[in-house]
């Protein structure tokens, strides 16, 4: 269980939320949507303790903000929403860094696992800059995974914390990610993502918390949070859930939620 | 601009006490620095005590660097380069970098000493002038060559 109580963060005089509660269970995923600078990554960071003294943070029942990073690091992995690198790393030796901060660093086998996991197989020995945007997520989503590989343990699920992983990817990648993120609930641990497709969310979340104007709007299954109020309210634009644009009939759209 | 000619056993039983716990320690830093690479942040949330490495490397590096010049003087170039080289050799992962760099910047030292002893002989040149005439070139293809890479 992830849980948040009554967090409230400033950066510089400004509030950027106020009162949050945020809870997450371990075996389904979590979505954080809201529109953009309504605090998403902001939340986030909390969550992993990056910001500390903004609130009561618990995971799997240690308190967040005291806990030594290697404590939290044996039970949870973050994506950040973008990740500098600075010197010319292999692939395969970014996987590695993910893999050697984990519980499971004695087992050289899981980089290249991760790295197939994210369909980057045989890319262990390229430079990590000469990869494509997208690559370079899927690269640093296969460091988190090789950190927590293992979803659960004696010691309670691990956490995948993502901060938009899908935002780079085409639609066969995002369904990719979208999967792996889906097995790794469905085989105990707990997944938290934040989300920009309201339709990836729908598809894939188990719960969603919608943000906005400071705080949260909305926070449960992803029909009783994604209505045509809530939605226009957060993005402050006129938006109907459910309705098949009349004028445009080219609007691919997944067919199973669990495509290979 | 410094010079290797006053080397004395005396000096080095000074400066050595400095020097060899860094080269003995830096091992121990290798991996922070590495997850140092993809950001503080990141580090953190891989488990690195990103405050504690940051301060035990500048300690070692004030440590280090302030025997060394202390006992030959001020040598530009060697530092810069050396790591430089050597990333583009055998890679970042610091845990060869560190002792390999201790060992490349060693031997160019060296080297550089027998050229400023060679050239104006009897006289002897500064060996700063001989590390800068050699590395500023040296520097410059790898800062041209690697930004890219780099993404400096
Ligand atoms: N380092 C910072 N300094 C000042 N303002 C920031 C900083 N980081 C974020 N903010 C502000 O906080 C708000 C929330 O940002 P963020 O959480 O990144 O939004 P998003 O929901 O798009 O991820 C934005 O208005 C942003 O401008
Ligand atoms: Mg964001």
């Amino acid at each position: 269980m992830l849980t948040a109580t009554n967090l409230t963060i400033h950066i510089g005089q400004r509030a950027i939320l106020t009162a949050v509660d945020f809870q997450a269970r371990a075996g389904a995923i979590t979505a954080i949507v809201g529109p953009n600078g309504c605090g998403k990554t902001t939340l986030m960071r909390a969550l992993t303790g990056e910001v500390a003294g903004v609130g009561d943070l618990s995971l799997n029942g240690v308190s967040v903000n005291g806990a030594r990073p290697a404590r939290l690091a044996a039970m949870r992995a973050v994506l950040p929403q973008a990740t500098p690198l600075a010197f010319p790393f292999l692939v395969g030796e970014v996987v590695r860094l993910g893999l050697s901060s984990g519980l499971s660093a004695g087992d050289p086998q899981v980089a290249s696992q991760a790295l197939a996991a994210v369909g980057l197989n045989g890319f262990a020995n390229r430079f990590y800059q000469e990869l494509s945007g997208g690559e370079q997520q899927r690269v640093q989503l296969a460091r988190v995974l090789a950190q927590v590989w293992m979803p659960a343990g004696p010691d309670g699920p691990r956490w995948l914390l993502l901060d938009e992983p899908v935002a780079s990817l085409d639609i066969g990648h995002q369904l990719m990610v979208m999967n792996i993120a889906r097995a790794y609930a469905d085989a105990g641990g707990g997944v938290v993502a934040v989300m920009h497709d309201l339709n990836l969310t729908a598809m894939f979340a188990d719960t969603v918390t919608l943000l906005g104007e400071g705080g949260v709007l909305g926070s449960g299954r992803p029909s009783d949070v994604l209505t045509d109020a809530l939605l226009s309210r957060a993005y402050h634009c006129a938006l109907a859930v459910n309705t098949p644009p009349a004028d445009r009939n080219l609007c691919p759209r997944p067919t199973r939620a669990t495509a290979a | 601009m410094g010079s290797l000619g006053g080397a004395s056993w005396q000096k080095i039983a000074l400066a050595a006490p400095l020097i060899l716990p860094v080269l003995l320690l830096s091992p121990m830093l290798a991996r922070g620095l590495n997850m140092l690479a993809l950001g503080e942040a990141s580090a953190l949330h891989a488990g690195v005590e990103v405050e504690q490495i940051k301060t035990l490397t500048i300690l070692c590096v004030a440590a280090a660097t302030g025997a060394a010049v202390a006992v030959a003087g001020g040598i530009g170039f060697i530092g810069i380069v050396v790591p430089h080289l050597l990333r583009l050799a055998v890679g970042p992962d610091h845990r060869f970098l560190l002792p390999n760099a201790a060992l490349l910047g060693a031997i160019l030292l060296v080297g550089a000493d027998i050229i400023a002893r060679l050239v104006v002989m009897p006289a002897e040149l500064p060996i700063g002038i001989v590390t800068a005439v050699l590395g500023a070139p040296v520097f410059l293809y790898i800062l041209l060559r690697s930004r890219g890479i780099l993404d400096l």
